[in-house]
């Protein structure tokens, strides 16, 4: 009988096979020539420069491969966890939002989470400010997305949010900063129930952290809307409340009262709207040289809604923690651009809304 | 409760030196008693806010949905506060036992 495996054959084989081998082996070997080493440090800042330069050209794409490489080099450079990653991530998410690569986008402010996390282990104020900055991140890809999307940015920017309000409420330091987060709080419910529609998606709020929802009991949008308006409510409350122990609070408090009225206006409850902007009134009149107040809150029009402008007369914010202004101007102009149905004005001293007399209903907000 | 013992002996030992102290020693525990939350007595259920704050901090097998539910057999609604994977199982659970029955 023939027998198919010969000795020629197991031989040719073995030649086969060894030559393949030899063949990885050497190419595994031969050092790939890099046409730029940017791991070196002095190639750091020119790799950043290029990176910035296809920026200003529009190539987005060789942009991020350059910034991409830069991350890597500060990496390795600079260690694991260190700052100096911070600047390349910015520019890395910026230029991935420019792509709307989401995928990328959403695996370096994960990135950027953990790492703000390991870096600013018991420094509360810090980590406060990292997590702001990545919920700035959300919301400016909220503004370019649409639908589903849309809403899960703006849910992690506000958790993001909360999770910095947490961090503060830990140490002193950080109670000054804790009034406009908590105003920025609210503006995002405003803005989930009236430009992103919270129907049906309650699962992205309680089910998941991922962007997609999971089927199964959901709010409705009229329970939404209401839950929305409580925690505004309660939440500008919380900052009259805060300042209400300060000295010379006068205007602050007229400030914070004309928010609470915004926050009836805007969830259409005008008449209690009305007795929250007639208590800020008279009580900024009966204040010596509040005029200017009166004058930037009533007598020019603002659009609904009004960034945090009230400030903390006796709690400066601590040295070194400058980093982020606290004052949520940048977050209401970036989320103003998003308010593309029916803007509403706060009533001014000459309108009616405000003129009427109902001090009724003035009495029971006082109460 | 302790406190308010404590306010009682208080007011005994008081009673026969001083009568006038001890009345306001009682009027004292009398009105603690109404105003004191004491122990395991009723706890507020937490804010929308508060609810949203917590759930922002823990993974979401852990979150909570809190809503306001008139109970069967009575008409005054009742704030109940329940984990989200609670409320999945029990209409899971609910769905398939209307399920059974129909069959």
């Amino acid at each position: 009988m023939h027998h198919p495996c010969r000795p020629s054959c197991l031989l040719l084989v073995c030649i086969a096979t060894a030559s393949a081998l030899l063949a990885a082996v050497a190419s595994a070997q031969v050092p790939t020539v890099l046409s730029d080493n940017h791991y070196t440090l002095s190639n750091q800042t020119r790799v950043l420069e290029s990176a910035e330069q296809h920026v200003q050209a529009g190539e987005l794409d060789a942009a991020e491969i350059a910034f991409r490489q830069a991350f890597e080099s500060v990496r390795a450079d600079q260690g694991l966890f260190h700052e100096a990653q911070l600047p390349v991530l910015d520019r890395l998410l910026a230029t991935n939002l420019a792509r709307r690569d989401w995928q990328q986008f959403n695996h370096y402010l994960d990135y950027h989470g953990a790492l703000a996390q390991r870096m600013y282990q018991g420094q509360p104020v810090r980590h406060a400010l990292a997590l702001e900055t990545a919920a700035d991140w959300h919301q400016r890809a909220a503004l370019i997305l649409n639908d589903e999307l849309r809403t899960w940015h703006l849910i992690r920017s506000r958790n993001l949010i909360w999770q910095a309000v947490s961090a503060l409420e830990q140490t002193p330091d950080g109670q000054p900063r804790l009034a406009p987060l908590l105003y920025r709080i609210a503006i995002l419910h405003y803005y989930l129930t009236t430009e992103a529609s919270i129907r049906g998606l309650t699962s992205l709020e309680v089910r998941t952290d991922q962007a997609a929802r999971v089927s199964g009991w959901s709010m409705s949008g009229n329970e939404a809307t209401r839950r929305s308006y409580a925690v505004g409510q309660e939440l500008l409350q919380r900052i009259h409340d805060m300042h209400a122990s300060e000295p010379d609070n006068v205007s602050t408090l007229a400030q914070i009262d004309t928010l609470l009225g915004d926050w009836q206006l805007l969830f259409g409850r005008e008449e209690l709207a009305r007795d929250y902007y007639r208590r800020a009134y008279q009580a900024l009149r009966a204040e010596p040289g509040a005029a200017p107040v009166i004058e930037q809150l009533f007598a020019t029009r603002v659009t609904l809604p009004a960034p945090y402008a009230a400030r903390s007369a006796t709690t400066p914010l601590p040295d070194g923690y400058a980093g982020g202004d606290g004052s949520g101007d940048s977050v209401a102009a970036v989320l103003a651009s998003m308010n593309t149905t029916g803007r509403q004005l706060r009533p001014q001293l000459t309108d009616d809304f405000f003129t009427e007399d109902h001090q009724h209903e003035f009495d029971q907000v006082s109460r | 409760m302790s406190l308010i013992r404590f306010h009682v002996k208080q007011g005994r030992h008081l009673a026969g030196a001083r009568p006038w102290r001890s009345l306001a020693w009682l009027a004292a525990v009398a009105l603690t008693g109404c105003v004191a939350p004491g122990e395991g007595n009723f706890i507020r259920p937490p804010t929308p806010a508060e609810v949203e704050q917590y759930n922002a901090m823990v993974q979401p097998e852990e979150r909570i949905v809190c809503r306001t539910e008139i109970p069967i057999g009575s008409n005054i609604p009742v704030r109940k506060c329940r984990l989200a994977v609670d409320i999945d199982e029990t209409s899971v659970f609910h769905r398939e036992q209307l399920r059974r029955a129909l069959r």
